[in-house]
């Protein structure tokens, strides 16, 4: 007599790893957060403060500036020879013209309020942070943040 | 007419259960996806500043002579933003080279000094020598400091820091946060004095 006929089929149940990994699926496809390079540049060690507050949402665009411990300008903008204020001064002039065109195209007249986004390493002089802002400032921007780390479960600052 | 029964699928006939082995690759594929681009974004925040357009400085200056729109910085400090001239200074001197030892690194602060906008003379609140009095001593005595001038409730709650131009972010953060607890509400960052000479 052989084993097929008499015995059961030993199957192992797959139903409910499938369940849980399209559980799973679902949950990192709520919370992805697709972001550019320069937004989340890993060899910048940001400074830790507790007093920071949430990125401001009121800006219709951003500019992402990462600067590492030796005040040199990295990620995306590392592809252009930036190592003047000069020609940082021009490429953000030029990076605002453009923003501004694309607003117009799509029917948002006026001023556009765009953020300077600084992450500054921890390492990096304080000097070195404002000869970039220096820049910008020549470049016509008015706002500024600076990034800053913040450790799990801060609260942040209180209300004004 | 009796109803003939359907063998059973051992007995020869084709098996038709859903294949959910196929299935459970792909979702393992795309779970391992975004596992890797996950980003727990929350942990990076922001410290709002403005910058005031070029010409703007040149209006708000004493002496117009020597600025030109395209040489806001080289305005005096006190210039910078005129609303702000009754508010609290803490300026920090940092360690430069030469000056570093053991207990105290390049670029890490050396002295910390207090002044108000009555005040002629700025006042020395810690020299950080790195043994008795390390940076972290000294930030709490600038809290007890600046506390104390909110309490008397003297000043507008509007702060500046100055520090030098070669002290490094991380301390400068770190007054920073000093300064919002003691309960200044409004802090403001002036450009360090190097920067200011370097475009003179």
């Amino acid at each position: 007599m052989s084993a097929s006929v008499d015995s059961e089929e030993l199957d192992i149940n797959l139903t409910p790893l499938l369940d849980l990994i399209l559980q799973l699926i679902m949950f990192f496809m709520i919370t992805i957060n697709f972001v550019r390079v320069d937004q989340f540049d890993e060899s910048i060690n940001l400074p830790l403060a507790t007093q920071a507050v949430p990125m401001d949402n009121t800006a219709e665009d951003w500019i992402f500036l990462n600067l590492d411990s030796h005040g040199r300008l990295v990620g995306t903008l590392s592809t252009f020879l930036l190592d003047t204020p000069q020609k940082l001064k021009v490429h953000l002039m030029r990076e605002k013209d453009s923003m501004e065109r694309a607003a117009k195209e799509k029917g948002k007249p006026g001023e556009q309020k765009i953020v300077i986004i600084l992450r500054a390493d921890k390492q990096c002089k304080y000097a070195e942070v404002w000869t970039v802002l220096h820049s910008c400032q020549l470049a016509g921007f008015k706002h500024w943040q600076l990034r800053v780390k913040t450790l799990p479960g801060a609260k942040g600052p209180p209300p004004a | 007419m009796a109803h003939k029964r359907k063998p059973p699928a051992a007995a020869g006939g084709v098996q038709l259960g859903l294949i959910i082995t196929p299935m459970l690759d792909m979702s393992f594929q795309i779970l391992a996806f975004f596992i890797m681009t996950y980003h727990p974004s929350a942990l990076e925040r922001n410290i709002p500043g403005s910058l005031v357009p070029p010409e703007d400085f040149a209006k708000k200056s004493k002496d117009n002579t020597n600025v030109t729109p395209t040489d806001p910085l080289s305005i005096p400090e006190d210039d910078l933003n005129p609303e702000l001239d009754a508010a609290v200074t803490v300026k920090i001197r940092c360690v430069i080279k030469g000056q570093e030892d053991k207990f105290r690194a390049l670029g890490s602060p050396a002295q910390i000094f207090v002044r108000t906008a009555i005040e002629t003379e700025q006042q020395l609140v810690a020299e950080i020598d790195g043994k008795d009095l390390t940076v972290d001593v000294a930030l709490k005595k600038l809290d007890r400091e600046l506390k104390a001038m909110v309490t008397k409730g003297t000043t507008k709650a509007n702060l500046k820091i100055a520090p030098d131009g070669d002290l490094r972010q991380e301390y400068v953060m770190a007054v920073y946060d000093t300064c919002k607890n003691s309960g200044f509400s409004k802090v403001h960052f002036v450009p360090p004095p190097v920067l200011n000479t370097k475009i003179k």
